[in-house]
C-alpha cells in the first residue's frame, strides 16, 4: 500500500470530499479574503524590494548637470515672453513658439486634428533637434501642455521646456534625437500627436525611446516637491528603470518627490501605513487610467514609448525651478545613454515608496485567490444546490445560450453606446440613471422574476425544476466566466483584476431563492447585486474620488469616452466580463424557485 | 556653396598639375557659411595616376606611382573593379535650412557606411565572389565593418548608381546603416594622401574636432578612366577624397572657451534687447550684433602647416558670388572675410600675408609654393555682418524633400510612408533606390499613393506617378528586396508613398549583439534625373542624375527574445520536475509498515548471496531454453 493509497483511505474514511464540498462557500470566501489580504501584506518590512537601476547603460547623475545660473536668466526671458501670451488663442501661440523653436535650431511644424466631440481643430507645435551623433534613428520627447491637467495655464512648464530645448541644442553628445512637443493639452491633444507620429505626420524623428511631461503652472521661480506620475492605460507602467532613474535624480539634487499625490507633509515618511496609502492609490490610479484624465503619461500607452509626468507642486519651497530642469537634462543624459530600448528593469509592479517597490511575482498571487474563488464558488453553486448533475447537465445547452445572448447584448448595447450621434453627455446622464435603476431593480426582484418566469415552462411537466436547475447552473456559469475574465486580465492589468474582482465579490453570495433559502437571502440578494452593478461603482467612484469633479457622469463620460481617445480596455472589460456575470446572477438572484419537488437531496441530512 | 554643386564629381575641374610621371595631385579647402551660425567645410583631393598600359600587370604599374596610394590599385586590379565608392556619413543633413546637399548630393551618403563598385566578371557569380574579397580586403584597410557586407545585403542597382548597363560589368553595392563613423576611419583616409596630413590642407585634419560637428561625410571614389590622349590602349586611376563637415560656429568657439558646457557668465549673454531684459531677464537672440570672427585653427583645432609642395593647394571661400560669379552689390554683401596671418613666436608681431583683397577671382587662396622653412599659418576668417543675414538662394534650395518614416507601433507588422514634397514650378523625374532586408516581407500590393497640392488639401490626380518598378523579391537568408522606382512628381504638390511589410521571427543566433536596440533599416535613395533628348525613341529612355540625396536611416523592432529566459526556464523547470518526481514517486511506490513487519519481511526474502545469484541465473537460463523449445 503506497502513500497515496493511505492517503486515498484516510480521505474516504473520514469523509472529507464531501465535507469540502460543503465547505467551498467558505473556502471561497476564505480565497477572496486571503486574496484581499495580500494586499495588505505586502507593505510589512521584508516583504517589499528596494529599487535599483538594472540597466547599467542609464547611470543617473553621474554627469554634472549644468542647467544653471545664466540659463536661469534664458528662462525668465521665455516666460516674460510666454507670460504675455496667457489671453492668445492656440493657434497664435503655437506661431510663436514655433519662431523659438526655429531660432534654437529646431526644425519645427505644426500638427492639426480633431477632437472626437467637436468639429473645429485643435493644432499642436513640436519641434525636432536631429541628433548630431548615432545613427539619428531614435528620439526622446519633453512635453509641455499649454494648459496642465488641472486647467491651468502651464507658463514655467513651457518656459523651462523652451529653456531645456535651446539647451540641449547647444550640446553635440545626442545620439538620439530631441523632440520638443507643445499640445494644447496632456489629454486628447497629445494622444492625437503620439497617434500621428506613428501613422501620418510628415516631419518624424525615429522611434520614441522615453518621454517626459512637464508640468509647473504659475510664473513664480521656486516650488515645493516633485510629483511622480506614472500610470498608463490598459495597466502599462513605464519601465521602472526610467521612473527609479528620474526618482533617484530628483533626489540626488535634493527634492522631496511624491508618489501618488501624497501631501507634503507626508512625503518623507515611510512606514507600514504610508506604503499602504501609496500601493492603494497606485492600484486604484492604474484601475481608473484612461477615465481620470490627469497625468498625461498614460497617452503615450501602446506604442512602446515610457513616459513618466513631472509636476512641480507648490509656489513657495525651496527648491528652484532651474532643478526641474537639471532633473530633465539628467534624465535625458541616462536615456541618451541607451544602447537598448528599455528592457531591462519590471514593466510590471507597483509602488510603496518613491525606493520601494513590489514585483509582479510578489503581487500576482493576490489575484490569483480571487480567481479561485470565484472558480469555487462556480463549483459550489453546482454541487450544492441539492440537484443531481444530470438535470443540471439537462439544462446547459439552454444555460449556456443564454448567458452568450446576455454577453452578446451587452457587447452589442455597450458597442453602440460609442458610436451614437446624440450629445455625449446626454449619454453619459441617461446610462448612468438608466443602470443605477437596473441596479436598484433586483431590490424590487419583481419585475425580473416576472420576466424570467416564462423562462421555465419548457418542461411543462415540471417548470419550477426545470427553471431551478437552469438558475443554478446560469449562476455557476456567471461564476465562472466571472474567474475566466479575472485570470486573463490578471497579469496585464492587475490593478483592474483586482479592483474588479473585489466588486464582483458579492455576486458570490447571490442564491435562488427556494424555499429552504434562509429569509434573510432576498436581502442579501438585493444588497450584493447592488454592491456588485458596475453602475453604482461608477456612482460610488464618482462620490467618493474628489478628483472627478463633475462626480459620475465624468467617471461615465470617461469610461465611455476612454475607448476611442486612448484606447483604453476599461469599458469593454466591463461590458464583456463585469455586465454579463452581473445580469446573470440578477436573474439567479430575482427567481423563486421549488426545488422540493423533485425530491432534492438535502445534504444535512445525508451526512 | 553653388559654385561647389557645380563642380562635376568624377571630373573635378580643379586644376590638376601633371608632374613629369603623369601624376598628380590637388586640393581645395571650401568654407561655405549656412544659416543659423552653420559652416560647411569641404576638403576636397584629387589624386591621379600616372598613365599605364591597360594590360599592363599590377606589380609594373606600381612601380611607376608615385604619389598614388598603391594599396589600393593592388586590390582593384585583384578583384578587376573599375569604379568603387565609399561613404562614410553621420548626422543630419537639415536641407529646410541649409539648401542642397554639397556637390549636388554626390559625395555623401546615407547615415552609416555606403559601398557600392562596378566589377568587370564573366558572370554574376564571379562578380559576387570578387566584390566579396573587395569587401572584406577593404574592412581591413578602412577600419570598417566591411566584412559584414555578405549576399543578405548585397544588392545589384538597375537605375540607379550610375549603372551604365556594360556588358560585363556589373554594379554591386551595400550599406551598413548600423556603422558608426569615427576618426578610426578617418586615419587610414589621410594615409592614402601623399602629404599623410603632415602639410598643406590636410594638417587641418583632426579627428577630434571634425566628429564634433552637425554632419560628417566623407566620401571616396576611385575610378579607371581611359586615357584617351596617346595612341595606345593606356588608362589612369582617379581617386577623389571629399570630407564634408557642417560646424556650429558659435557651438565650436564656446567649446574651446568653455570645454565643460557650463553656463555663460552673464555679462556674456547674447539677449534680444528689443524684449524685456535686466540682470535675470534675457531672452535669447542669435543675432551676433559684432559679427562673429574665428580663426581657422579655432574650428579644426590645428594650424596650417606648409611644407615643399607636392600638388595644387588652395583655400576657398564660396559666400559673396551669385551663381553666375558675380559679386554680391555692396549693400546686400555678406562681409565675410578671409585673412591669412603669418604667425610667428610673438603673435602681435605677425604680418599679413593677405587679405581679402588679395584673392583671386574664384575667391580661392592659394597656399604658398615652397616657403623657405616650415611655418605654421593662422588662417582668420571673419564673418563681419551677423549671421542672420546668411540665407539660402532659391537656387539652393533642393528641388524636393523626401522623408521616410516607419508607421505602425506594433512587433509583426508596419508600414512604411515616404513622402515626396515638390514646391517647385516643375514636374521632376526621379528614381528612388531601397534595399530592404529579407526579415521585412514587403508586400507591393499595398503600395498606396497620395496626392496633395502643397497646403495639404487632397487633389484628384489621374497622372500616373509610379513610371516604372523594379522590384527583387527577397529570399530568406539569401538576398535583400530591391526596390527602385522610377517616378514623375508633379509639380507644386506632395506626393505620399505607403506600403506595408510583416517583420518575420530569427533564428536565435541571427540576432546581433544589442538586439533589444532594434534593427536598422538603410536610407533611400533618391536620384533626380533628366531625360537626354534622344533622336531614337528607344526604351529605356536614357537620362543624367542630377542631384542625389538620402532619407535618414529607420530603426525597426523585431519580437526579441528573452535571451536569458531560456535558461531561467529550464533550470526552473528543471528543478520543479526533479522535486514533482521524487515526491509523486515516494507516494506512489513507498510504503509506510512497522518495524516488526519489515523485520519480518526482511526474514522471509531469500539471502542475496552468492548461491542466491547462482540460483536465479539458474532459472533465467531455464526459462529461456524451454521458450526456444517451444518454439
Amino acid at each position: 500500500m503506497a502513500l497515496l493509497e493511505v492517503l486515498q483511505r484516510k480521505i474516504h474514511k473520514y469523509g472529507l470530499v464531501p465535507k469540502l464540498i460543503k465547505a467551498l462557500p467558505i473556502i471561497s470566501l476564505v480565497c477572496a479574503l486571503v486574496g484581499t489580504g495580500w494586499i495588505l501584506y505586502l507593505p510589512i518590512d521584508g516583504q517589499y524590494r528596494k529599487t535599483y537601476i538594472s540597466e547599467n547603460a542609464l547611470m543617473p547623475s553621474q554627469a554634472y548637470s549644468y542647467y544653471r545660473e545664466s540659463e536661469w536668466n534664458f528662462l525668465r526671458g521665455y516666460r516674460d515672453e510666454l507670460h504675455n501670451l496667457v489671453a492668445n488663442s492656440t493657434i497664435e501661440r503655437n506661431a510663436e513658439v514655433k519662431n523659438y523653436l526655429t531660432e534654437a535650431g529646431y526644425t519645427a511644424a505644426e500638427h492639426h486634428y480633431t477632437p472626437s466631440n467637436a468639429n473645429e481643430s485643435g493644432s499642436n507645435v513640436y519641434g525636432i533637434l536631429n541628433a548630431p551623433r548615432g545613427d539619428g534613428t531614435e528620439a526622446m520627447v519633453i512635453v509641455a501642455p499649454w494648459t496642465t491637467s488641472d486647467g491651468t495655464y502651464n507658463e514655467n512648464g513651457i518656459a523651462l521646456a523652451m529653456g531645456m530645448a535651446r539647451y540641449f541644442a547647444r550640446w553635440t553628445i545626442w545620439s538620439k534625437n530631441i523632440i520638443l512637443v507643445i499640445p494644447e493639452n496632456n489629454q486628447f491633444a497629445l494622444r492625437s500627436w503620439v497617434k500621428s507620429y506613428h501613422s501620418s505626420l510628415d516631419l518624424t524623428a525615429g522611434s520614441i525611446e522615453a518621454a517626459l511631461v512637464i508640468e509647473y503652472p504659475g510664473s513664480g521661480d521656486y516650488y515645493d516637491y516633485l510629483e511622480v506620475s506614472y500610470e498608463g492605460v490598459n495597466g502599462q507602467l513605464p519601465n521602472l528603470d526610467l521612473l527609479n532613474t528620474a526618482i533617484s535624480i530628483s533626489e540626488h539634487e535634493g527634492m522631496k518627490v511624491s508618489l501618488q499625490k501624497t501631501p507634503k507633509d507626508q512625503i518623507g515618511e515611510n512606514t507600514y501605513w504610508s506604503r499602504l496609502t501609496v500601493l492603494f492609490n497606485g492600484i486604484k490610479a492604474l484601475a481608473l487610467a484612461g477615465l481620470k484624465r490627469s497625468n498625461g503619461c498614460e497617452v503615450f500607452s501602446g506604442y512602446r514609448i515610457q513616459a513618466i509626468t513631472l509636476r512641480a507642486v507648490g509656489d513657495n519651497g525651496s527648491v528652484d525651478i532651474t532643478t526641474l530642469g537639471r532633473v530633465i537634462e539628467a534624465t535625458f543624459r541616462s536615456v541618451n545613454n541607451l544602447l537598448e530600448k528599455f528592457h531591462q528593469s519590471f514593466f510590471f509592479y507597483l509602488m510603496l515608496a518613491p525606493r520601494n517597490f513590489i514585483s509582479i511575482g510578489t503581487y500576482l498571487p493576490s489575484a490569483v485567490f480571487f480567481s479561485v474563488a470565484f472558480a469555487l464558488a462556480a463549483l459550489s453553486e453546482i454541487l450544492n444546490c441539492g440537484l443531481p448533475l444530470p438535470v443540471l447537465v439537462g439544462s446547459g445547452t439552454k444555460v449556456l445560450l443564454t448567458f452568450l445572448s446576455i454577453t452578446a447584448s451587452s457587447l452589442l448595447l455597450g458597442s453602440l453606446v460609442l458610436f451614437f450621434p446624440v450629445p455625449a453627455s446626454l449619454i453619459y446622464y441617461t446610462f448612468l440613471i438608466f443602470g443605477l435603476i437596473v441596479a436598484s431593480l433586483p431590490t424590487k426582484q419583481l419585475l425580473l422574476a416576472a420576466l424570467a418566469r416564462p423562462w421555465g415552462k419548457s418542461n411543462p411537466a415540471n417548470p419550477y425544476i426545470q427553471l431551478a436547475s437552469s438558475a443554478h447552473l446560469l449562476h455557476a456559469v456567471c461564476l465562472l466566466y466571472a474567474s475566466l475574465i479575472i485570470t486573463s486580465i490578471l497579469v496585464v492589468n492587475f490593478s483592474l483584476a483586482y479592483t474588479m474582482s473585489i466588486c464582483m465579490l458579492p455576486l458570490t453570495f447571490v442564491r435562488p431563492i427556494t424555499l429552504r433559502s434562509s429569509n434573510y437571502q432576498e436581502n442579501i440578494n438585493a444588497v450584493s447585486l447592488l454592491l456588485s452593478c458596475p453602475f453604482f461603482i461608477v456612482l460610488l467612484i464618482g462620490i467618493l474620488d474628489g478628483d472627478f469633479t463633475n462626480g459620475p457622469v465624468e467617471v461615465m463620460q470617461g469610461l465611455l469616452t476612454s475607448w476611442k481617445d486612448f484606447d483604453c480596455w476599461t469599458w469593454s472589460i466591463v461590458i464583456v466580463g463585469w455586465i454579463p456575470v452581473w445580469i446573470g446572477s440578477a436573474v439567479c438572484g430575482s427567481l423563486i424557485v421549488d426545488e422540493s419537488e423533485y425530491g432534492v437531496v438535502d445534504l444535512k441530512k445525508d451526512l | 556653396m553653388l559654385l561647389l554643386s557645380i563642380l562635376p564629381l568624377f571630373f573635378c575641374s580643379v586644376l590638376a598639375i601633371r608632374s613629369d610621371g603623369g601624376s598628380s595631385f590637388a586640393e581645395e579647402l571650401s568654407l561655405t557659411p549656412l544659416p543659423n551660425g552653420h559652416l560647411h567645410t569641404n576638403f576636397n583631393f584629387n589624386i591621379t595616376s600616372s598613365e599605364f598600359a591597360s594590360q599592363s600587370n599590377s606589380s609594373s604599374i606600381i612601380s611607376n606611382f608615385n604619389i598614388f596610394p598603391n594599396s589600393l590599385i593592388n586590390l582593384l586590379s585583384q578583384t578587376n573593379t573599375k569604379n568603387l565608392s565609399i561613404r562614410f556619413t553621420s548626422g543630419y543633413w537639415n536641407s529646410e535650412s541649409w539648401g542642397k546637399l554639397p556637390h549636388d548630393g554626390h559625395t555623401s551618403g546615407g547615415n552609416g557606411l555606403e559601398l557600392w563598385a562596378k566589377i568587370e566578371a564573366s558572370s554574376k557569380e564571379e562578380a559576387f565572389t570578387n566584390w566579396r574579397f573587395l569587401v572584406n580586403s577593404l574592412s581591413g584597410f578602412f577600419c570598417a565593418s566591411l566584412n559584414f557586407i555578405d549576399e543578405t545585403i548585397t544588392t545589384f542597382p538597375e537605375y540607379s548608381f550610375g549603372n551604365t548597363h556594360d556588358q560585363g560589368i556589373y554594379l554591386l553595392r551595400a550599406a551598413l546603416p548600423r556603422e558608426p563613423i569615427c576618426t578610426e576611419n578617418l586615419t587610414p583616409i589621410i594615409k592614402l594622401l601623399p602629404t599623410k596630413g603632415r602639410a598643406g590642407i590636410s594638417s587641418l585634419l583632426d579627428g577630434h574636432k571634425l566628429f564634433d560637428s552637425k554632419w560628417v561625410s566623407t566620401s571616396i571614389d576611385l575610378n579607371t578612366i581611359d586615357s584617351h590622349n596617346s595612341q595606345e590602349d593606356s588608362i589612369y586611376y582617379k581617386l577623389v577624397i571629399n570630407l564634408n563637415n557642417v560646424f556650429n560656429v558659435p557651438m565650436s568657439l564656446s567649446k574651446i572657451k568653455r570645454p565643460l558646457p557650463k553656463p555663460i557668465p552673464g555679462e556674456e549673454l547674447n539677449c534680444d534687447y528689443d524684449k524685456f531684459y535686466d540682470a535675470y531677464h534675457c531672452f535669447p537672440s542669435n543675432v551676433y550684433n559684432e559679427g562673429l570672427s574665428f580663426d581657422l585653427d579655432k574650428i579644426f583645432g590645428r594650424k596650417l602647416k606648409i611644407d615643399e609642395k607636392i600638388g595644387d593647394s588652395k583655400i576657398c571661400a564660396y559666400v559673396n558670388k551669385t551663381a553666375n560669379g558675380e559679386l554680391i552689390p555692396e549693400n546686400e554683401k555678406q562681409n565675410w572675410e578671409l585673412q591669412g596671418v603669418l604667425s610667428s613666436q610673438n603673435k602681435e608681431t605677425g604680418h599679413l600675408l593677405f587679405a581679402y583683397a588679395g584673392l583671386d577671382e574664384n575667391n580661392c587662396y592659394s597656399i604658398p609654393n615652397k616657403p623657405e622653412k616650415r611655418e605654421e599659418f593662422d588662417y582668420k576668417l571673419e564673418l563681419k555682418n551677423s549671421y542672420n543675414n546668411i540665407r539660402i538662394s532659391d537656387e539652393d534650395k533642393p528641388k524636393i524633400y523626401v522623408s521616410r518614416s516607419i508607421t505602425g507601433y506594433e512587433l509583426d507588422k508596419g508600414g512604411f510612408r515616404i513622402v515626396f514634397k515638390n514646391p517647385g514650378d516643375e514636374d521632376i523625374d526621379l528614381i528612388y533606390f531601397e534595399s530592404l532586408p529579407w526579415y521585412l516581407r514587403l508586400y507591393l500590393n499595398s503600395l498606396k499613393i497620395v496626392q496633395k497640392s502643397l497646403d495639404q488639401q487632397d487633389t484628384v490626380n489621374n497622372e500616373e506617378i509610379i513610371k516604372d518598378i523594379s522590384y527583387v523579391t527577397a529570399i530568406d537568408r539569401q538576398r535583400p528586396a530591391k526596390l527602385e522606382m522610377v517616378m514623375k512628381i508633379p509639380k507644386q504638390s506632395i506626393i505620399t508613398v505607403t506600403y506595408s511589410f510583416d517583420k518575420s521571427l530569427l533564428l536565435y543566433s541571427e540576432y546581433p549583439p544589442d538586439a533589444n536596440h532594434g534593427f536598422e533599416l538603410e536610407s533611400a535613395v533618391v536620384t533626380l534625373i533628366k531625360y537626354q533628348e534622344s533622336t531614337s525613341t528607344s526604351e529605356p529612355k536614357e537620362f543624367d542624375p542630377y542631384y542625389v540625396l538620402r532619407t535618414s536611416t529607420l530603426l525597426v523592432s523585431l519580437p526579441t527574445p528573452d535571451f536569458s529566459m531560456p535558461y531561467n526556464v529550464i533550470i526552473l523547470t528543471s528543478t520543479i520536475m526533479a522535486l514533482i518526481f521524487g515526491t509523486v514517486f515516494n507516494l506512489l511506490i513507498k510504503r509506510i509498515i512497522s518495524e516488526e513487519d519489515y523485520e519480518k519481511l526482511l526474514e522471509q526474502a531469500p539471502k542475496k548471496n552468492l548461491q542466491y545469484f547462482i540460483a536465479l541465473l539458474k532459472s533465467k537460463v531455464k526459462s529461456t531454453f524451454q521458450k526456444s523449445k517451444k518454439d
